[in-house]
């Protein structure tokens, strides 16, 4: 088999006695936009979950630029590259939006105690960068106006916003976002949408969750329908809009 | 501008904190004073991991033991200087806390905080009953003062000027990590661990290494304890001694760089001046530390900012 960009083999999460994830393969190649779609509960989340590190996989393979990730930890997989949004917005309550961005800068940064303490140009160097970057991600996701607010203080929908911000400063190759634009009004969903293309652009592979067809079907150069945990169809937009057993998944309702 | 100003307020408050024993002239007023630098880099240690990590750690009055036995017995038994004793101490605590982190991190929260308490209570009972090594109740005496070139820390003021040098130092490190990337990484896991752990920060290593700093300045702290008091029994390792630090850390503001040393001041200084309260002193005492946290939750480090937000808000 080829190397892929991105793939996971069998991925298989099973809670006692309901496999919520069964036998899930599935690829992504480097530069698409893939959307990961199924009615509630279908274990979408669950899958994000496990290629996360979040919950261990019962089975199966991750691999990452032909590496195996299977069963490491969260922040192990974030090191890799693969950078997460969660469904339930996280952000950091008390913390600042600037200082939020700074904080998810980690990888980059200088963390030698010995370093810091001695103020030692590597440090400084580093430091400069993560601002330089705070900066730029500051920019493309227009948190510029809000960049003292606490978290906290920010609107839901500028939360979400935050929370893509926060993954960006992580320097991800592989972006996960889970239903990015839920709760967020249309004009706040659109810009989203926007940006998401833009990242994209700047040569970093996606993968979402989402739950608004129409914000899917518009986006996605491949969808991937997840049902009962199984995998019921994948391909183009316009494949998977008229796949019947797509269709009868989602209760028999039309898909647009 | 407002670094210029923040840089006047500390030398003018270093200065007035150097200058203070050549103006008290109490000799009991300079001890009082002396235990408060002590209990300082108790505090400031301990706010690493409650203040700054967000972890409970009800066993910090155990490696402040460790610290004070440590570095008793390594003067008395191998005859080293003080000098030696205090890093000794330092690596001992260190040490004891870097094992006690990595078995007990790994879960947190109350997990942690029982874990820590079990631990407060073997080396309470540890040096109680190891009788060979701690003189069990009877405790260590003759505890030598440290010198320095011929020069003997006899004194009350000396060791004033000794331990708050420490102090400053203490709070240099501690603003020093805060304010880098190891500081936002505490800072994230306190704030929200998923999130910390989805862009790459362990939890658990950086809960591990602040803790590691915490028990380090605790076991320095019982360090200079043991060699200023001279003497140590298994006393200083009562619960009422954790309760105190604690205290100290949420009075004061923790998370917050200064906020436990205000917090030691006050809480080690109120006491004596409500002295003309006689019987109702303990109780007006526990009153005042419960209003000060209910009013005040985040600290009494908070209150000029409330008092600034306040003004502005009238005009």
């Amino acid at each position: 088999m080829k190397n892929a960009f991105f793939s996971t083999e069998d991925l298989t999460v099973q809670f006692g006695g309901l496999i919520a994830v069964d036998h899930f393969t599935f690829e992504i190649q480097e530069g698409e936009i893939i959307s990961l779609i199924g009615p509630n509960g279908a274990g979408k989340t669950t899958a994000f979950n496990a290629i996360t590190g979040f919950i261990k996989p019962s089975e199966g393979s991750i691999r990452f630029f032909g590496q195996d990730l299977t069963g490491l930890k969260p922040f192990q997989i974030a090191k890799h590259g693969i950078i997460r949004t969660f469904q339930q917005t996280k952000v950091f309550p008390e913390v600042a939006v600037e200082e939020s961005i700074r904080m998810g800068a980690h990888k980059i940064a200088e963390k030698g105690l010995m370093a810091i303490l001695a103020n030692s140009l590597r440090y400084q160097k580093k430091e400069k960068e993560v601002l330089e970057r705070t900066e730029q991600i500051l920019t493309v996701t227009s948190l510029r106006e809000k960049a003292s607010v606490l978290a906290k203080n920010l609107s839901y929908g500028e939360q979400r916003l935050l929370e893509i911000a926060v993954a960006l400063a992580a320097e991800p190759k592989l972006l996960l976002c889970d239903e990015p634009v839920s709760g967020m009004n249309p004009e706040e969903s659109r810009s989203t949408m926007e940006l998401i293309r833009a990242l994209r652009k700047q040569g970093i592979t996606i993968l979402l969750v989402e739950h608004d067809m129409s914000v899917v079907m518009d986006i996605s150069d491949r969808i991937v329908v997840l049902n009962y945990g199984k995998k019921i169809a994948e391909g183009s937009p316009k494949e998977v809009s008229g796949n019947q057993e797509v269709i009868e998944a989602y209760l028999g309702g039309s898909l647009k | 501008m407002k670094s210029r100003t923040s840089f006047i307020g500390y030398v003018i408050g270093i200065g007035v904190v150097a200058l203070l024993p050549v103006v008290i002239r109490s000799e009991y007023d300079i001890h009082i004073f002396v235990m408060v630098w002590i209990f300082s880099l108790l505090v400031i240690g301990f706010n690493f991991i409650f203040g700054y990590i967000g972890q409970l750690s009800l066993g910090h009055g155990a490696f402040f033991a460790i610290g004070a036995y440590a570095s008793a017995l390594a003067t008395l038994k191998w005859g080293v200087s003080f000098w030696i004793g205090l890093p000794f101490a330092a690596l001992v605590a260190g040490v004891f806390g870097f094992v006690i982190g990595m078995i007990t991190l790994r879960w947190r929260s109350h997990f942690f905080v029982i874990a820590t308490i079990c631990f407060n209570m073997i080396i309470y009972i540890l040096i109680l009953n190891w009788v060979s090594l701690t003189n069990g109740p009877v405790g260590i005496g003759s505890i030598p003062a440290p010198s320095l070139g011929g020069m003997a820390f006899s004194t009350k003021v000396h060791f004033y000027y000794l331990v708050f040098l420490f102090v400053l130092g203490a709070l240099w490190f501690t603003k020093k990590v805060v304010s880098s990337p190891v500081g936002r990484a505490f800072a994230a896991i306190r704030e929200n661990e998923p999130l910390a752990e989805s862009v790459g920060i362990s939890a658990y290593s950086f809960a591990t290494l602040a803790f590691v700093i915490s028990t380090a300045m605790a076991g320095m702290a019982g360090s200079f304890y043991a060699h200023y008091v001279t003497y140590i029994s298994p006393e200083i390792d009562e619960f009422s001694v954790m309760i105190s630090i604690l205290v100290m850390v949420v009075l004061g503001g923790k998370g917050t760089v200064l906020g436990p040393v205000i917090g030691a001041v006050i809480f080690t200084f109120l006491p004596e001046y409500l002295r003309f309260a006689k019987d109702l002193r303990l109780p007006i005492f526990g009153l005042i530390l419960i209003l000060g946290i209910v009013f005040l939750p985040r600290g009494i480090i908070t209150l000029p900012r409330l008092i600034r937000s306040r003004w502005s808000d009238k005009r």
